[in-house]
């Protein structure tokens, strides 16, 4: 065998071997994330508890502020989104019926407080 | 191993995969790292951390549901979650405007130590023997028609006040010579499947097999995937000195000829 094309098959080799163990074998301990980050189902219940908070505090710019803790730094985000996702979320994996009937709340304060977080409507 | 033409080893080969494995390591570790998703709550930052344990405490506060801000505080993995509580409602306590949060986080917590402490109580009154209060159910003989062994009236020891519960099974074949190797299973709800045999203590018989029971569980003894005896379960009794003790049951079965 050419001993240039030996040398680059052996260079690939190295480096597959590494990237393997890098992305796939490597555990990776994560310590410091940030909420973006979360499973789904705790994203949904961190919503849920929002809601619950909502019930007995009903203050509408309260719950905005606490439902931005799942938004991306420095970006836009429509909080009524979180919510009806989570209803959503909640009626397809058995959330109980309070529960979603407090999302259904926050989701209609949400819309009352500002008729911008619906869905834009079409002409 | 290849030599090249001139008797020299290939070290270039060596050196290729040394070269591959670095830029590897720097493309996998710096350039593009696994992005990490899925994460629990444990995971999270400082700040963020304070933030959820915050919204635990707040939705306690409006539904009063225990079990599920204690199972919500359990994803945060604080090593004493009463005293995390604690601790953020004194920093919140300090500040005129986060009174409310600073009341939610000290109920949330005063209410769990409370849970805590009954839970520790109600383990400790469950694993403390009382002969008044846990009387020797019998096991009942589950067998079925045409079983493989069947076995004799099940005996309750009461030897010493300082050791656990204990089934111990004394298996004969049918010529009434201790049987070794015979696979017993104990199965209950709360711990599932538990897998022993006879032959563990030979010095104690070749057909003697024995486990260990948890106070407050039921069982239900297989011997070899059979079904043989149900409603097992620690009982306590008094020893021959009068002191409260945990009974071990005797079960002694033989195999059908």
């Amino acid at each position: 065998m050419n001993r240039y094309i030996a040398f680059s098959v052996s260079i690939l080799l190295g480096l597959l071997i590494s990237v393997y163990y890098g992305w796939s074998a490597r555990s990776v301990s994560v310590s410091d994330a940030n909420p973006t980050l979360l499973r789904l189902d705790f994203r949904h219940d961190y919503v849920l508890m929002v809601a619950e908070a909502f019930e007995a505090d009903p203050d509408v710019e309260q719950a905005i502020s606490r439902l931005g803790f799942l938004g991306v730094a420095g970006q836009p985000y429509n909080p009524l989104d979180l919510v009806s996702d989570t209803l959503l979320f909640g009626t397809e994996n058995g959330y109980l019926v309070t529960d979603l009937e407090l999302l259904q709340s926050l989701e209609q304060a949400l819309l009352s407080y500002d008729p911008r977080f619906g869905p834009t409507p079409t002409p | 191993m290849i030599k090249e033409p001139g008797g020299k080893p290939p070290f270039y080969l060596l050196t290729g995969l040394v070269l591959g494995l670095v830029l590897g390591f720097i493309l996998a570790w710096l350039v593009w790292p696994p992005r990490v998703t899925d994460v629990a709550p444990s995971s999270l930052a400082e700040e963020y951390r304070d933030q959820y344990r915050l919204m635990v405490a707040l939705s306690y506060a409006s539904s009063g549901d225990t079990g599920r801000a204690q199972a919500r505080l359990t994803l945060l993995g604080d090593n004493d979650p009463v005293r995390a509580l604690n601790s953020q409602a004194q920093l919140a306590l300090a500040d005129p405007a986060t009174q409310p949060e600073a009341r939610a986080l000290s109920g949330l917590a005063a209410r769990l130590q409370e849970a805590i402490a009954l839970q520790q109580s109600t383990a400790a009154a469950l694993n403390t023997p009382d002969p008044s209060v846990q009387s020797a159910a019998t096991p009942i003989n589950a067998a079925v028609e045409g079983a493989a062994y069947f076995s004799e009236d099940p005996q309750l020891l009461c030897d010493a006040a300082d050791t656990p519960p204990y089934v111990k099974v004394f298996i004969f074949d049918a010529n009434n010579n201790p049987q070794a190797g015979v696979e017993l299973i104990l199965t209950s709800s709360e711990e599932g499947e538990l897998t022993f045999s006879t032959g563990q203590r030979p010095e104690m018989s070749p057909g003697y097999g024995e486990a260990e029971l948890r106070p407050g569980v039921v069982y239900s003894l297989s011997i070899q995937g059979e079904q043989a005896m149900g409603g097992l379960q620690a009982a306590a009794c008094e020893t021959e000195a009068g002191e409260p003790a945990w009974g071990s049951w005797l079960l002694l079965f033989h195999a059908e000829e």
